[in-house]
């Protein structure tokens, strides 16, 4: 059996003089659940749009289960998405979308039937099954938005936000179901807006900005790259061209991200802050709030894409 | 009331923006009063209707007969050879004279083209008939000369039909335009503010905006008040831009523009009620557009708005009583052709004023502020 | 084929599921259709009469005879009413009457004397075409009473016979031989016969164009064509709509993950929006034909109408809706779209009607075609032109329509 299930090999599109995806590439596991996570804009939706096969004219390839993604459409009968909208009827009920989205696949209606039943049942919704979907509640609907995406018993699921607007009950419920996808030994790649999510769920983690793969290892490795520093975030009443200026001068830490009225620097000692507020002070930068906090996912994401997630 | 304003104001901003907002309001009703007012036109100012003669008569009644035919509402075209484009078409064949000095009967070939107005085809048809009896009659009283066109004696038109206006005073007869922008105006007041309004108060509901107004210091009350004025604003811009193009383009003269102006707003005031009251009672904006259409065309067909209100049964007109676009248009026709004053059209306001308290009533009953 | 059976079985279940939205716009063009059907129906005794309100100032033959011609059976479309000016002017100004015909005093006695004379008309300003008739009939009436009057002797003897009686018009009539007492009458009398039996002059009226033979006299079956294919055009456009609706909600994303091709989809959106336009008409001739008995004609012959306009307007929507951005943008412009088709393809007025300049817009038109398809239909006759102009562009605006949206799905 291949090792690799899903390998994205040097994807590059353009969009006119946009370039959204920059020879972009990673490979996932069977049974792995990887993270992907990039602030918007990054490429993640130009990426989707390629797996479906909607987004022609670039280059790379694309390979499933061996082989050519885009030269077998017999394929995409192991490959399911939850997207991140609710693309789903809601004038019929949960049983019917689940044989309408599962009819689309080469699988028989007898099989499709049964397993539409047992899917309700994964996603408690069994009881709810020939309820309007109009009817449900924002949970309710985000678990079935699942189940449709399962119907087919892919092997390879891509779960694009899979938790937006929820409440955290549903949410723990959702995660619960993703890390049972992993252990069935169901390959997945989870988007998502919410780190702790990632750090929670995920074996692996690639971070992209701007159609590039920045980074890529697990939660450890990442913690690794940027040291076992405390990271300090500072906010006031500075630009930040006169932050650049000041840059130069700070030696006794790394510059994370400046933004306007924001910089975040890593120290390895910390008893150097005071220096670093005496330097502000001097300049005549008002500093309103100082935050401590130990390296995270969070603080990974910033060093990479010097912009925090939701920017 | 600076919150109502407020409120009234932002739903009249949501209509206005609309990039489509002069399609609905101006450009195709314009069509509608374009076409409608071609065909109501008045004989005052129609075109003539036009009447093409062959005239094949090798000798003198052919011209003769034209001439009995001419009159100042139609256009006569004398031509040699049937030509291929025509409306209608009037044959005299080569024996014409020789027929008549023969005093045999004959058949003049009245060509009419199915796609032509039917109207000016009436209206030809009649004159010839005319331009026969005038005919006949100086054949009559000339039977004793011996050459007819040698000191003729011709017909006299003894009996003047003389056309009068009812009120002594007034300065014109309404011309078509007067009797198709009303109806107009009455059914896109209805189809604008049923559809945006209704529309606006169902995507206000769904997306939270009624609940967060809410959360300011806005009262219920204040908050239907507002949605009410704004709805009641809609009709009266609408009626505002019909009524602009009108006077700037077709002369349209509303009688007393007070009074005018009353049956405007106590009419739109019924409609914006009633649009609160489908906002409220549908869920989905195609459900509130099929409602909308329905019931304005309903009215309208009803309330005497899409025909000349003479065409209509007796029975149908008692069933249009209950539509409040009858009661627009009756005002309407009151003031617009009869310089009735403010008395003879209390009926139809306090009729208007009691479908606003209905429609009001039912409106606040179903007015939700979730779903 | 299996995925575009399933995307269509699909589309029914929901549309069966919410029907209220198709319902009302299925509603709309039979209760129009009911309204304008009763009010221009052809049967007489629905039609009222024109009210007309003669004040007579002269009571004498002329009058007499004009007045009688108004009641004449041969005309039988005027309800008359003798009135004083004060009280005819007043029921005039409460719309109570089409025309007011004031009959002057001296009337008969210039008309003897062959003097102009002056009848005075008072139309219902509010009416537009009942006033109308009345002025027309009166102007025939003169001429033939100027004409009357120029052609016999008439001498005081018979007026002062027939002056202060209540002659009906049956009476007047026998009152005519009296003129061939006067043997100059008489001669003329024996003339106007010969020239009016059979008619020195008479009309022969033929209607040219591309007219079909209609025998049918039921109205409804005039309008419901009209009405609904400008409602089929609304009913088929909701359909394809769902091409940007499911491309907006990421139905159309999560649809093409599955192995379903982009052509596939496109062939079951629009095929989706055939058929159901197909259903829908059918409906549509099945409550034309049990509410207002329409006789739509040969039945095999119409299918095919139906068949190939639903494709028409199918392919046409697909098309725009290749270009639209989004749901508003259609929404936007399809109505009026839709609106413009209605007004100047005969679905709102005959075109015959429209205003000769614009009337070339309507050859353009789907409406236009649809309704000269139905009306030889009705006549039995199968219609070529109209088909086979639907048909070709048509096919003409399904390929480019599967071309461009092709290109909106795979960018």
């Amino acid at each position: 059996m291949e090792k690799n299930i899903l390998e994205i090999k040097n994807i590059t599109k353009n969009y006119g003089d946009l370039r959204a995806l920059d020879d972009f590439g990673f490979s996932i596991n069977r049974g792995e659940i990887i993270g992907l996570l990039g602030p918007n804009g990054a490429g993640k939706t130009s990426l989707i749009s390629i797996l479906s096969g909607t987004l022609k004219d670039f280059s790379g390839s694309v390979s499933f289960l061996g082989e050519d993604l885009f030269k077998n459409r017999k394929l995409k009968n192991n490959m399911g998405i939850v997207p991140q909208d609710m693309a789903f009827y809601d004038d019929l009920n949960a049983i019917d979308n689940l044989m309408f989205w599962g009819g689309l696949y080469d699988i028989s209606k007898k099989k499709l039937k049964e397993r539409a039943i047992d899917l309700l049942k994964i996603v408690q919704l069994n009881d709810r099954a020939k309820e309007p979907i109009k009817n449900f509640s924002g949970g309710m609907k985000r678990r079935l938005n699942i189940a449709i995406g399962l119907i087919h018993e892919p092997e390879l699921i891509l779960l694009d936000e899979p938790t937006v607007g929820i409440d955290v009950q549903a949410k723990v419920s959702i995660l619960e179901i993703i890390k049972d996808l992993g252990k069935n030994g169901i390959s997945v790649i989870f988007t998502t807006h919410q780190l702790s999510e990632v750090e929670e769920i995920c074996s692996r983690i690639i971070i992209m900005d701007k159609g590039k793969k920045l980074v890529e290892g697990t939660l450890k490795e990442l913690i690794d790259i940027v040291g076992e520093k405390e990271i300090v975030e500072i906010k006031g009443e500075f630009s930040i061209k006169s932050m650049n200026d000041l840059k130069k001068n700070i030696e006794f830490a790394e510059v994370i991200a400046i933004k306007e009225n924001y910089i975040s620097l890593s120290f390895k000692n910390t008893d150097k802050i005071p220096d670093m507020m005496e330097m502000f002070f001097k300049n005549k930068i008002k500093v309103s709030d100082l935050k401590i906090k130990s390296p995270n996912l969070e603080t990974v994401f910033l060093k990479f894409t010097g912009r925090s997630i939701r920017d | 009331m600076k919150r109502i304003i407020h409120i009234a104001l932002i739903d009249l901003k949501i209509m206005v923006s609309d990039k489509i907002f002069f399609f609905w309001t101006l450009i195709f009703p314009l069509i509608f009063i374009f076409i409608f007012g071609n065909i109501y036109k008045d004989d005052n100012v129609k075109a003539k209707a036009e009447l093409v003669i062959v005239n094949k008569d090798v000798g003198k009644f052919g011209k003769y007969f034209e001439k009995k035919i001419e009159s100042p509402d139609i256009l006569i075209k004398s031509l040699k050879k049937e030509p291929v484009d025509y409306n209608r078409l009037l044959i005299l064949p080569k024996d014409f004279s020789e027929k008549i000095k023969s005093r045999k009967p004959q058949q003049l070939l009245f060509k009419k083209n199915s796609n032509a107005n039917v109207k000016a085809a009436t209206q030809i048809e009649i004159k010839i008939i005319q331009g026969i009896t005038k005919t006949i009659t100086e054949l009559l009283i000339n039977s004793k000369s011996d050459d007819f066109f040698d000191n003729k004696i011709d017909f006299k038109d003894i009996i003047n039909i003389k056309t009068i206006n009812l009120n002594e005073n007034s300065i014109k007869m309404p011309s078509g335009f007067d009797h198709v922008i009303p109806g107009i105006l009455v059914q896109f007041i209805m189809m604008m503010v049923l559809v945006y309004g209704g529309i606006v108060v169902m995507m206000d509901r769904q997306m939270g905006r009624l609940t967060r107004i809410l959360f300011s210091s806005t009262s219920i009350p204040e908050l239907w008040a507002g949605k009410f004025l704004g709805r009641l604003l809609m009709g009266l811009l609408q009626a505002f831009i019909l009524v602009f193009i009108g006077i700037l383009f077709f002369n349209l003269n509303l009688g007393n523009n007070i009074l005018a102006f009353l049956i405007i707003l106590f009419f739109s005031m019924a409609i914006a009620s009633l649009s609160i009251l489908f906002g409220s009672v549908f869920r989905k904006e195609d459900l509130i557009v099929g409602m909308s259409v329905m019931s304005a065309n309903i009215f309208a067909a009803l309330g005497g708005c899409w025909w000349p209100i003479e065409f209509v049964p007796q029975t149908f007109k008692t069933i249009g009583m209950i539509s409040p676009a009858y009661w627009a248009m009756d005002g309407f026709h009151k003031i617009i052709f009869f310089n009735k004053s403010l008395s003879d059209i209390t009926l139809n306001i306090i009729v208007l004023l009691i479908y606003t308290l209905i429609f009001t009533i039912l409106s606040i009953k179903f007015f939700k502020i979730k779903e | 084929m299996k995925r575009i059976i399933l995307i269509l079985k699909n589309d029914i279940k929901r549309r069966l599921k919410s029907p209220l939205s198709i319902l009302i716009l299925l509603i709309i063009p039979v209760m129009m259709t009911g309204i304008i059907g009763t009010v221009f129906s052809p049967s007489e005794n629905k039609m009222p009469k024109i009210r007309v309100l003669i004040t007579d100032n002269d009571k004498e033959l002329g009058a007499k005879v004009f007045i009688e011609a108004f009641k004449s059976p041969q005309v039988d479309m005027f309800q008359l009413e003798l009135v004083e000016e004060n009280k005819g002017r007043e029921l005039i100004s409460n719309n109570r009457g089409s025309a007011l015909i004031i009959i002057p005093s001296g009337f008969s006695k210039n008309l003897l004397k062959k003097n102009k004379t002056n009848l005075l008309l008072i139309k219902n300003p509010s009416e537009q075409f009942m006033p109308n008739i009345v002025e027309e009939f009166s102007k025939t009436l003169s001429i033939l009473l100027s004409g009357a009057i120029q052609v016999f002797e008439i001498d005081e003897t018979l007026i002062n016979s027939i002056k202060g009686t209540n002659m009906d018009y049956k009476s007047l009539i026998t009152m005519l031989p009296m003129l061939k007492k006067n043997k100059t009458n008489a001669e003329k009398f024996k003339k106007l016969m010969t020239y009016l039996n059979p008619p020195l002059l008479e009309i022969k009226k033929e209607i040219t164009g591309k007219k079909t033979n209609n025998t049918g006299i039921n109205i409804f079956s005039y309008i419901l064509p009209g009405i609904s294919i400008m409602f089929l055009l609304f009913i088929i456009e909701i359909f394809i709509r769902d091409i940007l609706s499911e491309r907006e909600d990421g139905k159309l994303q999560r649809m093409m993950f599955a192995p379903l091709r982009a052509c596939e989809y496109i062939t079951a959106r629009i095929l989706s929006g055939w058929i159901m336009g197909i259903l829908t008409y059918l409906i549509i001739v099945l409550i034309g034909k049990l509410i207002f008995n329409i006789d739509w004609g040969n039945y095999f012959f119409l299918f095919i109408l139906i068949i190939i306009t639903c494709f028409w307007i199918a392919s046409f929507f697909a098309l725009l809706n290749a270009f639209f951005k989004n749901r508003n943008q259609a929404g936007a412009f399809v109505a009026p779209i839709i609106m413009i088709f209605s007004a100047f393809g005969g679905s709102i007025i005959q075109t015959n009607q429209l205003p000769e300049a614009v009337r070339w817009v309507s050859a353009l038109t789907l409406n236009h075609w649809f309704i000269i398809g139905a009306n030889k239909i009705r006549s039995n006759i199968f219609p070529t032109t109209p088909i086979l102009i639907l048909l070709i562009s048509g096919i003409i605006l399904y390929i480019i329509a599967s071309k461009a949206l092709n290109k909106r799905i795979i960018i």
